[in-house]
């Protein structure tokens, strides 16, 4: 009896001994699992690009947004890689800032590989500016695309701050130091002074599209009216090369590199420790809170001209 | 009420050291269960680093060539040996056995006087895959064929024994 005793408490203890390796085991793996980077493996990197992009990494009340630093940083790893022998661009995006449109459409020219663009339900201005640099365009008949065209619109509270007899006051050194604030109504020459800023970009933009995409510049100009086409509609007016999806790239990378399998290997960010555990609660909830309040201090306190393409 | 029935033969109970089979099968025993217990939970944390369907020539050139992965797989075994470590010195310390150890009906004892904890530790670093504790897997082994008493070297220089009861007929 004594000795069954003992052999069952010995049991215990080896189960209870093991269970706790077991949980140890697993804590320890999940922290070194938030820490280490997943590598992508295939032949052929894909970079997604989805949502707003821009050159900060939070978007305004918790929207996707892709950071350029983060999206240069895959081109410039998968171009060195020799695994990948092309980079194809996935992009579900509206496009976003100028400059950080610009430096995606940079780092995409610097490229010494095949790359191709597979835009999916939307590729809009900067991030069709982005797709246009890349060798191939397929997208969806029934994609969105193009809206060549930049935006620099804001809403202006004057007239709701006249109404509860709030008034602005102005103390500035330079004429047009706060030119774009959404507490005073824009002036004649203020106005022509910001659009003309719009139009030098809006030219760069032109420019540059008609060159990746060695088209005639008029041509490009008359296109570029900000008004977006359908995928079918792109291809008609040479905006994109095929129509298709992410299987149709498939077969055209296989031909032209003489490939007989692709695989897809995904570029992902890693979650520092904080972003894992802001998504065990609700992204968005966490997001409202911050952004809220950021947002209205930043209003209230700098003229902010945002400019997007 | 008295215990009925006659007592074919007598029996008599002799410690010896453990064999080679036996110690065998326990360490099989201990690394299965190692397996599921400590090395399991890492697996999305390798399949993050090493790419899949890949053979072993494969992996291993990968892990030649790329020098992230290969740190990140050091680091990775690193812990794991540590763990493994932890294992085997915990069980032995406690309780003289490990689960394997308990299945094979083998223990440890002293070769001489008493054991410490340090004693156990010393004994189980041959289970640390990093330099220079892996000299000691060839030593180990190498030792433990020539030994009358299927010692390991680290045991040897622990002042440990493994013993294995067993029952005869007299």
């Amino acid at each position: 009896m004594k000795d069954n005793s003992q052999k069952r408490s010995k049991w215990k203890f080896v189960l209870m001994t093991l269970a706790i390796f077991f949980v140890l085991s697993w804590i320890i793996a999940s922290v070194m699992g938030i820490f280490i980077a997943e590598k992508p493996f295939g032949n052929v990197a894909l970079i997604p690009i989805t949502g707003a992009i821009s050159t900060t990494e939070n978007g305004d009340f918790g929207e996707a947004v892709s950071s350029s630093t983060d999206i240069v940083s895959f081109i410039e790893d998968a171009d060195k890689n020799p695994d990948f022998k092309a980079i194809v661009f996935e992009i579900n995006s509206p496009g976003g800032s100028a400059v950080a449109s610009k430096e995606i459409v940079d780092a995409i020219n610097r490229v010494n590989k095949t790359t191709y663009a597979l835009i999916r339900e939307i590729g809009t201005s900067g991030a069709y500016w982005a797709a246009s640099a890349t060798d191939k365009i397929i997208a969806d008949p029934l994609s969105i695309t193009g809206s060549i065209g930049v935006i620099s619109s804001y809403l202006e509270f004057s007239g709701l701050l006249n109404k509860y007899n709030v008034t602005y006051q102005r103390l500035i050194a330079g004429k047009y130091k706060d030119i774009g604030s959404p507490l005073k109504k824009i002036t004649g020459d203020e106005e022509e002074i910001l659009i003309a800023k719009l139009n030098k970009i809006h030219s760069y933009f032109i420019n540059s599209v008609a060159e990746n995409r060695k088209m005639d510049v008029n041509r490009v100009r008359q296109l570029a009216t900000g008004e977006f086409f359908l995928g079918e509609e792109a291809l008609q007016n040479g905006l994109i090369d095929v129509l298709g999806n992410k299987e149709t790239a498939k077969e055209m990378l296989k031909k032209e590199l003489n490939l007989t399998e692709v695989e897809f290997a995904k570029y992902e960010k890693p979650k520092s420790f904080f972003e894992e555990l802001a998504g065990v609660f609700s992204e968005n909830s966490f997001m409202v809170g911050k952004g809220i309040g950021s947002e209205l201090k930043e209003a209230s306190t700098i003229n902010e001209i945002k400019i997007t393409t | 009420m008295p215990k009925r029935g006659i007592a074919l033969f007598r029996t008599k109970t002799i410690t010896a050291p453990a064999s080679l089979l036996k110690r065998f099968a326990a360490y099989i025993i201990d690394f299965l269960i190692i397996n599921f217990v400590i090395i399991y939970p890492f697996r999305n944390v390798i399949s993050k680093i090493m790419p899949k369907d890949m053979g072993f020539a494969g992996l291993q050139e990968y892990l030649l060539t790329n020098q992230e992965a290969r740190s990140a797989m050091v680091t990775i075994s690193a812990v794991i040996g540590v763990f493994t470590l932890f294992y085997f010195t915990y069980f032995e310390y406690k309780s003289q056995q490990t689960p394997g150890k308990m299945l094979m009906k083998n223990y440890i004892v002293p070769v001489a006087g008493r054991l410490t904890f340090w004693n156990y530790l010393l004994s189980n670093l041959v289970f640390i895959p990093v330099f220079p504790f892996f000299f000691f897997l060839i030593a180990d082994f190498i030792y433990m064929i020539f030994s009358k008493t299927n010692q390991r070297f680290t045991e040897k220089l622990a002042n440990i024994s493994v013993m294995e009861k067993y029952e005869v007929a007299v």
